[in-house]
C-alpha cells in the first residue's frame, strides 16, 4: 500500500512538471496551428532563452533572476521570432510543408552551432534558488512552484490574447481559413510574422523557466531534446490546439511522475509515454484537443 | 650387370661426395658471412623511440593536448636532465624520442597510425591514446607484435578484463575504483552508514562504476536500499529522487557525467532530500559544478584519479613505506610549463591549479615505462612487461602496482575531494588529505 503522502507528493510533482511542458509545447502549437511549419528550431529558441537568461544573471551579478529576466527574453524572443519569420520563413511559407521543415532544420543548426562558437560547450547553471515549502511530510519546491505558476499564466495570458483582442482573433482567423481571413481585410502576412514572433517569445519565455526547474546545467546542444519532447507533447494534445498542449504536458508531466516515481524503472518512462502517444493516436489520430 | 652396379655405386658415392662439398662451402660462407658483417654483440639503437598516437582534434582534443603537453615535458626531462635512460644490456644512456601522430579523436586513425608507428617508425615501446575507447581500440594490435603499452588515458576495465592482453600496463585506476573507493572512506565514518542508495546513468562507465560500488559496499556491510539506472539525458530527477527518498538511505552514489551531478543536487535539495553524505561521478570535482550551484554545491563528495593539492611527495612515500621516484610535484609543475613555452601545446601552467589530472597521469605513464625500461635493462619487450609485475613504487601521481595477470591497476587509490566553503578538499586517502570530510553533511534547511 502506497502511503497517501507519497500519491499527493507524486502528483504534485507530476503536475508542477507538467505546467511547465504544457508551456514549452504551446509556442510549437502556435506556429503549427497558425501557419503550418514544424519548428524545428522550437528547441533551439529554447536554449537562447536559457542563455539570455543566463547572461543576464551573470552581467548583474545575480540580481537579475531568471524570473524577472523574462521580462527581457520574451521581447527578445519575439524580436528574435519575426526577424526569422521575415528573412526566411516567409520565403517558404506557401510551399509544401517539407520546404519549411527542411528550412527550420537548417535554422535549428544554425543556432546551436552559433551559440557552441559564441559560449563554448561549458556547462552552465544559474546558481539560484529558493527555499520549498513543507507541508507534513509534502514537499514543494518553490522554484519550480514559481515557474510552473508563471508558466500557466502567461498560457492564460494568451488565451486572453486570443479570445479578447482584435490580433488575437484575426490569428485564429488566420488560422481557421486563410484566404476567408484575407477577404475579411487581415494581413495574413502581418498576422503570419506576429504568431512566429510569438512562438518564439513563448519559446524563450520557457527557456528562461527550465533554467529554474530541470536545466540546471545546460549547454548549445539541448535543443533537440526539447523539440522533441514538445512535439510530443503537442501531437498528444492535438497540433495547433493551445488547450491540447496544456493538456498533453499535464499528462506528459504526471505520467513521468506517476510511473517513474511508483510503479516502474526510470529508464522506462519515455518508451511508457510513447506507447500512450501511440495509443491516443491511434483512436483519435488529431489528437486529444485536435479538430 | 655387376660392373654397372658397381659403376652405379660409384657414381652415388661421387654424388654423395659433390653433395657434402658443397654443405660444408655453404656452411664455411655462412660462417663467414656471419663472423664479418654481423655486428659484435646486439645491435645498439641510437636512441629509444616512444610512440603513440594523441587526439590534438576532435572530441578529445584538449584532453589529448595535456597529455601530450605533459609527454614532451617528459622526454626533455629525461633526456635533458637525466641524459637518457640507462639501459644495462647497452651498459649506456639512451635518449628517449617521443613519436607522435593525431589521431583525431577517432579509432580507425588511431588504430592505422599505431600499424604505422610500429611498422615504420619501429618503435620500441608504446603509450596509448587518450580515453578507453581509442586505447580499447589500439592496446590488441600492439599485444599483436609485442610492444608493451603503458595506458594514461584508458580507464575502463574492459581494456584488461580477462587478461585480454599480455603486453600492456594500466597507470591510472580502473573505473571500478571510482566509487569504490569513496566508500572505503565512509565505511571509515561514524556514525557509520548502513544504506546506500546507487542511482546511475545507464551507459558502460557509470554502470561499471556502479556495480562494482554495489559489490563494494555488500562487502563492507552495508545495504543497497536501492539500485536503479537512468536514461541518458534524463532532466527531471525528482520522480526518481522521490522513491529513493522513501527508502531513506544513509549515502547516495551515482551519477554520470556533469550535467547529471548537477540536476541530483539541485533537484534533492527542492524535494528536500538529504542523505548523510552525496558522492557523484566525474562532474563534482569540476570547477563548473560549483558555478553551477553556488553554495548548495557545498558537501559534496566525488572521486577523481588526482588533485593538484593531493600531490604524493618524497615524504608521503617513505611514510606508505614506498620508493619515490621522478621529479617532485613542484618540479613536475615546472618541466609542464617550461614544456608549453617550448612546444605551445596545452596551457600554460602559473599555479598548482592550472594542473590538470590528464597531465599527471600522462607523465605518470612515463615515469613508469622509464622505470620499467630501467629495471628490464633491456627493449626486450617480454623483459619489460615480465619487470612492470615486479614494480612497487610511488611517483607525485600516487602508488604503482598492476595485477600481474592482467596488468590493471591495483595500487594507485583515486582521490576522493568534498566542496567544502568553496574550496576542493582532499579528504580520501588520508596520507594526502587536506581536511577532515564533513558528515553527515547538514540538512538543506540549516545551509539556509
Amino acid at each position: 500500500m502506497i502511503a497517501w503522502e507519497t500519491l499527493a507528493q507524486v502528483l504534485i510533482n507530476g503536475l508542477i512538471t507538467g505546467g511547465i511542458y504544457g508551456l514549452i509545447a504551446l509556442g510549437l502549437s502556435i506556429i503549427f496551428g497558425v501557419m503550418r511549419v514544424i519548428n524545428i528550431a522550437h528547441g533551439d529558441f529554447m536554449m537562447l532563452g536559457a542563455y539570455t537568461s543566463y547572461w543576464l544573471f551573470v552581467y548583474s551579478g545575480g540580481l537579475i533572476n531568471p524570473f524577472i529576466s523574462l521580462i527581457i527574453s520574451v521581447p527578445l524572443g519575439f524580436i528574435v521570432g519575426v526577424a526569422i519569420y521575415w528573412i526566411l520563413v516567409n520565403r517558404v511559407v506557401e510551399a509544401p510543408e517539407l520546404m519549411s521543415l527542411l528550412l527550420m532544420f537548417g535554422v535549428s543548426t544554425f543556432i546551436a552551432n552559433m551559440a557552441l562558437w559564441a559560449w563554448t560547450a561549458y556547462y552552465r547553471g544559474i546558481p539560484y534558488t529558493l527555499p520549498s515549502i513543507s507541508i507534513g511530510s509534502i514537499v514543494i519546491p518553490l522554484c519550480r512552484l514559481l515557474a510552473f505558476i508563471l508558466a500557466i499564466a502567461i498560457t492564460f495570458g494568451l488565451y486572453v490574447l486570443f479570445t479578447k483582442t482584435y490580433i488575437g482573433k484575426a490569428v485564429r482567423a488566420v488560422s481557421q481559413n486563410r484566404l476567408a481571413a484575407s477577404l475579411m481585410g487581415i494581413d495574413v502576412v502581418k498576422i503570419f510574422a506576429f504568431s512566429f514572433g510569438l512562438g518564439a517569445a513563448i519559446a524563450f519565455a520557457a527557456g528562461s523557466l527550465i533554467t529554474m526547474s530541470v536545466e540546471r546545467a545546460f549547454d548549445p546542444y539541448i535543443g533537440g531534446h526539447y523539440t522533441l519532447l514538445s512535439f510530443c507533447i503537442a501531437v498528444l494534445g492535438g497540433l495547433g490546439s493551445m488547450r491540447g498542449a496544456l493538456i498533453g504536458g499535464l499528462i506528459i508531466g504526471l505520467i513521468e511522475s506517476f510511473t517513474g516515481g511508483l510503479f516502474i524503472p526510470v529508464s522506462l518512462v519515455p518508451a511508457i509515454y510513447f506507447a500512450i502517444m501511440y495509443l491516443v493516436l491511434l483512436f483519435k489520430p488529431t489528437g486529444l484537443m485536435g479538430r | 650387370m655387376k660392373s654397372y652396379k658397381f659403376y652405379s655405386r660409384r657414381g652415388i658415392a661421387k654424388i654423395y661426395a659433390i653433395v657434402a662439398v658443397i654443405i660444408v662451402i655453404l656452411i664455411v660462407a655462412g660462417a663467414a658471412y656471419y663472423f664479418f658483417m654481423m655486428p659484435k654483440g646486439p645491435a645498439v639503437p641510437e636512441e629509444i623511440k616512444v610512440g603513440l598516437s594523441i587526439s590534438l582534434t576532435g572530441k578529445y582534443a584538449r584532453k589529448g593536448e595535456y597529455s601530450l603537453q605533459a609527454i614532451l615535458a617528459w622526454q626533455d626531462w629525461v633526456n635533458e636532465e637525466l641524459g637518457g635512460i640507462y639501459i644495462k644490456e647497452y651498459g649506456k644512456k639512451l635518449p628517449v624520442k617521443i613519436i607522435y601522430y593525431d589521431d583525431k579523436s577517432e579509432k580507425e586513425t588511431a588504430v592505422k597510425l599505431y600499424e604505422k608507428l610500429i611498422l615504420e617508425d619501429k618503435i620500441h615501446v608504446a603509450l596509448c591514446p587518450y580515453s578507453s575507447a581509442l586505447t580499447y581500440a589500439v592496446t590488441p594490435i600492439l599485444d599483436k607484435y609485442k610492444i608493451v603499452s603503458f595506458s594514461h588515458g584508458g580507464a575502463s576495465v574492459k581494456i584488461y578484463a580477462g587478461g585480454r592482453l599480455k603486453y600492456s600496463v594500466q597507470v591510472l585506476s580502473p573505473t571500478t575504483q571510482y566509487l569504490a573507493i569513496a566508500l572505503e572512506m565512509f565505511a571509515t565514518l561514524t556514525p557509520k552508514p548502513t544504506k546506500v542508495a546507487i542511482i546511475f546513468e545507464d551507459t558502460e562507465f557509470p554502470r561499471s562504476c556502479a556495480e562494482a560500488a554495489k559489490a563494494k559496499a555488500e562487502e563492507l556491510g552495508m545495504t543497497v536500499v536501492h539500485y536503479e539506472g537512468y536514461p541518458k539525458g534524463l532532466k527531471d530527477f525528482i520522480p526518481l529522487l522521490t522513491k529513493v527518498k522513501e527508502k531513506e538511505p544513509d549515502i547516495l552514489l551515482g551519477g554520470g557525467y556533469l550535467p547529471d551531478a548537477v540536476a541530483i543536487a539541485s533537484q534533492s535539495k527542492e524535494i528536500n532530500f538529504c542523505p548523510k553524505a552525496f558522492c557523484l561521478l566525474v562532474g563534482v570535482p569540476m570547477p563548473d559544478f560549483y558555478e553551477a550551484l553556488g553554495k548548495d554545491a557545498e558537501y559534496f563528495y566525488g572521486p577523481t584519479q588526482w588533485e593538484p593539492q593531493a600531490s604524493f611527495t618524497p615524504e608521503v612515500a617513505a611514510k606508505m613505506g614506498l620508493e619515490f621516484y621522478g621529479p617532485t610535484p613542484d618540479k613536475f609543475m615546472e618541466l609542464l610549463a617550461k614544456s608549453y613555452k617550448k612546444y605551445g601545446i596545452g596551457k600554460d601552467i602559473k599555479s598548482p591549479e592550472d594542473v590538470e589530472y590528464h597531465h599527471a597521469e600522462a607523465f605518470a605513464a612515463c615515469l613508469v615505462l622509464q622505470k620499467a625500461l630501467e629495471e628490464a635493462g633491456t627493449l626486450n619487450s617480454d623483459k619489460i612487461r615480465a619487470v612492470c609485475n615486479e614494480l612497487h613504487f610511488c611517483t607525485f601521481f600516487g602508488e604503482f602496482k598492476i595485477d600481474p595477470a592482467t596488468g590493471l591497476q591495483v595500487g594507485h587509490k583515486m582521490v576522493v575531494i568534498q566542496w567544502q566553503n568553496g574550496k576542493k578538499e582532499i579528504v580520501w586517502p588520508r596520507e594526502v588529505a587536506t581536511a577532515d570530510p564533513v558528515y553527515p553533511m547538514p540538512s538543506w534547511k540549516e545551509r539556509g
